[in-house]
């Protein structure tokens, strides 16, 4: 995300450096460089302009540090603008005192409000609530059908009816106070654009019953738009921060700096991804630094942690310290990298690694996972917890099953008996009473080299 | 195709007006200092983007315009020429004709889909709509509601199948059904998803193989609210699957669609449909002059709006 802003300020920080002193000349030449980045990225022009004077007061400003060269100076300052105007980092769900919470999301049509109530939900339940799903959007065909449909493969409970919206909350909310859930999410209805019918029905809902927060969700892609459409909810309903989805695209995601600037109201959460578990906290000063090409590792190492099912993975840490290293565990693993996302969204975080993305052939490191999902699929369950027995006319039958070459299954195979050998070292090390944490992946990371 | 309701146009028209003609008014006269600086200004907000905007103010500067009236005669000539010259109307000839919809989640593919089955289906070709997004949860429930609004049936694959089979099934089913065109509504996609844009081109293979020159249309759908990130996502369709035409979408209210001058610009593909609100009937082919009329309106007609 924000790729483009970065490079554009990545290039222009980059000549500046070249040069000893920062020249009043060079500091015009790097805010029209900033302007037509931020206008590229869809950061709305009244916006950008504001950016724009804040940035120069400060950079002709008083503040000179004996420690940072001019360059240094300028990242630092157009960084700590961006996590300003951004509105610092975001705190995550806010839990009313009194239960339930109920959040109530608003948006246009085709902004994600509907995968996104889903993912609120999970989080809720990661951090020890129990969500309830409310279908609001009687207007958009099959929309209750899709939360219904949503909601039940992640077991989150789900309510909805026929009516007025503000009849069917009032009996999810009492069907919430019976089942015990103490977060009601309400997905309601979007319309293409803001309209005043729309208004309305939100704010019927609204006064009808007490809702915690109000969450617009907003595409990241959103244009000039971005900050009449945060206007008009926030008038209308009172928005208590932003969602922001879709940012797993290549959207430059200026949007995020307009809703602030429309809502002042900070974003809290992006989404990054079709899968439930693609919802993060917003933090402004890591997407600062994403914007500056700096790379966003924590974001990296809570995604794999979130990722990871404790159960299973000391599963596999039993039999790995057994010595035992069966293609059933290997499969956990794999399946476990997958879930933490595309590797391209992964790469994405890793210091330079907008760049890397440009280069590494993305689908190819997908498809030898999925090649070795497929291998180890085609095996019996005898096969998967004795590999030893695969021989010749086995892998040829595996191959022809997952429709890989025979070579492919050598490779596997051989990676795996690599990897035994690494934990037989490793178990002879190890202490009984060691961390448990899950084990590594690091296995899977030489497959891939 | 045959006009829809006639005052789509003015829909899209009379809520953009305020923005312009406001602004433009505001500027003054082309002979003030700074009405150069507000234009390009203006064509920004209008989701044009910054180096379009530069270029399209600079050439309307460079013809020297004396009035408001004459300036902006000059806009709409420049904005007119910028875009593509291809022509706008759908190849639908072949029997049966397969269009294809594609484009990122949330863009109204599936809207755009009932829609056109309607008016195709008004205008005698008897259309056929298959529903080809098995990712979604209810994607295929949705596409099956706007076919009945439509009266139009409906091939169904099943979730989660693969959706290369569901478009050879339809388009075959169409052609012993004798239907004259298939709508094909795809699962949303981002262009970034390298996988789910592999598949998007397994798709168009897999329905040249069911009949022959298919897809007839390749239209990517757009959304209007959306700003600059539409022109990367044309790109990544257009290497996939060849885009044939622009479906711009959502242009009721105050979306700007002016992306969609940058992206005609860039790839030189036109902009054949444009759709506003959730009507069955709101969906007309898209004119280039009307569309730079509706972001830059005659001076006196706008004093209405």
């Amino acid at each position: 995300m924000f790729e483009s802003l970065s490079d554009r300020l990545s290039a222009t920080l980059k000549k500046l450096t070249g040069r000893g002193v920062l020249r009043p000349e060079d500091v015009d030449a790097a805010l029209k460089e900033v302007r037509m980045a931020l206008l590229e990225a869809d950061v709305n022009y009244k916006v950008v302009r504001e950016f724009g004077e804040r940035i120069r007061s400060r950079m002709v400003g008083t503040e000179v540090s004996e420690s940072l060269t001019p360059s240094q100076q300028v990242v630092k300052v157009v960084h700590d603008e961006l996590v300003e105007l951004l509105g610092g980092n975001a705190e995550g769900l806010r839990y009313a005192d009194r239960p339930p919470t109920v959040l109530m999301l608003v948006g246009l049509q085709g902004s994600g409000k509907t995968t996104t109530a889903v993912k609120l939900a999970l989080l809720a339940r990661r951090e020890g609530h129990r969500p309830l799903v409310v279908g609001l959007d009687l207007r958009r065909p099959a929309a209750v059908e899709q939360l219904r449909v949503m909601a039940e493969r992640e077991q989150v409970r789900f309510n909805s009816g026929q009516g007025a919206v503000e009849d069917i909350a009032r009996e999810a909310l009492a069907v919430a106070a019976r089942g015990g859930e103490d977060v009601v999410i309400l997905d309601t209805a979007g319309r293409q654009t803001v309209d005043e019918e729309l208004m309305e029905e939100l704010r019927r809902l609204r006064a009808a019953i007490p809702v915690s927060e109000v969450l617009l969700v907003a595409d990241a892609m959103t244009g000039q738009e971005a900050v009449n459409v945060g206007r008009a909810f926030h008038d209308a309903v009172q928005v208590g921060g932003v969602i922001l989805t879709k940012l797993d695209g290549d959207a430059r995601g200026g949007a995020a700096l307009s809703l602030k600037f429309a809502t002042e109201q900070t974003v809290r959460f992006a989404g990054v991804g079709e899968k439930p578990a693609d919802l993060e906290v917003f933090h402004a000063d890591r997407m600062a630094s994403r914007i500056l090409g700096m790379g966003d590792m924590l974001s990296l190492i809570e995604r794999a942690e979130r990722s990871v099912d404790r159960e299973e993975a000391q599963k596999v840490e039993k039999n790995l310290r057994s010595g035992h290293l069966t293609f059933d565990d290997f499969l956990v693993q794999i399946r476990q990298l997958r879930s933490m996302g595309s590797v391209g969204s992964v790469l994405e975080m890793l210091p330079g690694g907008a760049q890397l993305k440009g280069q590494v052939e993305e689908a190819d490191a997908e498809t030898e996972v999925g090649r070795m999902e497929a291998i180890i699929l085609s095996m019996t369950k005898r096969e998967r917890a004795r590999p030893d027995i695969i021989d010749g006319s086995r892998r040829r039958r595996i191959a022809a099953g997952s429709g890989t070459k025979v070579t492919d299954v050598n490779r596997l195979l051989k990676s795996r008996e690599q990897m035994q050998q690494l934990v037989k070292q490793f178990g002879l090390g190890g202490g009984r009473k060691g961390r448990r944490g899950r084990p590594s992946m690091a296995g899977l990371g030489r497959l891939f080299g | 195709m045959s006009e829809s309701r006639p005052g789509l146009w003015d829909r899209v028209a009379s809520r953009t007006r305020t923005l312009f003609t406001e602004g433009l008014r505001a500027a003054g006269t082309p002979l003030n200092p700074g009405f150069y600086e507000e234009l390009e200004e203006l064509l920004v907000a209008g989701d044009l983007g910054p180096g379009l905007a530069a270029q399209v103010a600079a050439a309307v500067r460079a013809r020297h315009p004396r009035t408001m009236e004459t300036a902006r005669d000059a806009l709409v000539a420049e904005l007119t020429a910028a875009m593509s010259s291809k022509p706008r109307g759908l190849f639908i000839d072949a029997r049966p004709s397969c269009v294809l919809l594609y484009g990122i989640n949330g863009s109204g593919k599936t809207t755009t889909a009932g829609k056109l089955a309607f008016l195709l289906r008004r205008d005698g070709f008897n259309p056929l709509l298959v529903a080809a997004d098995t990712y979604r949860a209810a994607g295929i429930e949705q596409a099956q509601v706007w076919a009945e609004r439509a009266e139009v049936p409906c091939f169904a694959g099943r979730p989660g199948g693969d959706p290369a089979a569901v478009v050879f099934d339809g388009l075959r089913m169409a052609a012993s059904r004798g239907h004259g065109v298939v709508l094909v509504d795809t699962a949303g996609r981002l262009q970034t998803q390298k996988n789910l844009i592999n598949e998007l081109a397994k798709v168009g293979r897999v329905a040249a193989k069911a009949v022959p020159g298919a897809p007839h249309e390749s239209l990517l759908v757009l959304d209007g609210n959306l700003g600059q990130s539409n022109l990367g996502q044309a790109r990544g369709f257009n290497e996939a699957l060849e885009i044939s035409g622009l479906v711009l979408t959502k242009m009721d209210g105050t979306a700007r669609g002016g992306a969609v001058v940058a992206v005609e610009k860039d790839l030189g593909v036109p902009t054949k449909l444009i759709g506003v609100g959730e009507g069955i009937d709101e969906l007309a082919p898209f004119d280039v002059t009307r569309f730079a009329a509706s972001l830059f309106p005659p001076l006196a007609a706008s004093t209405t709006g």
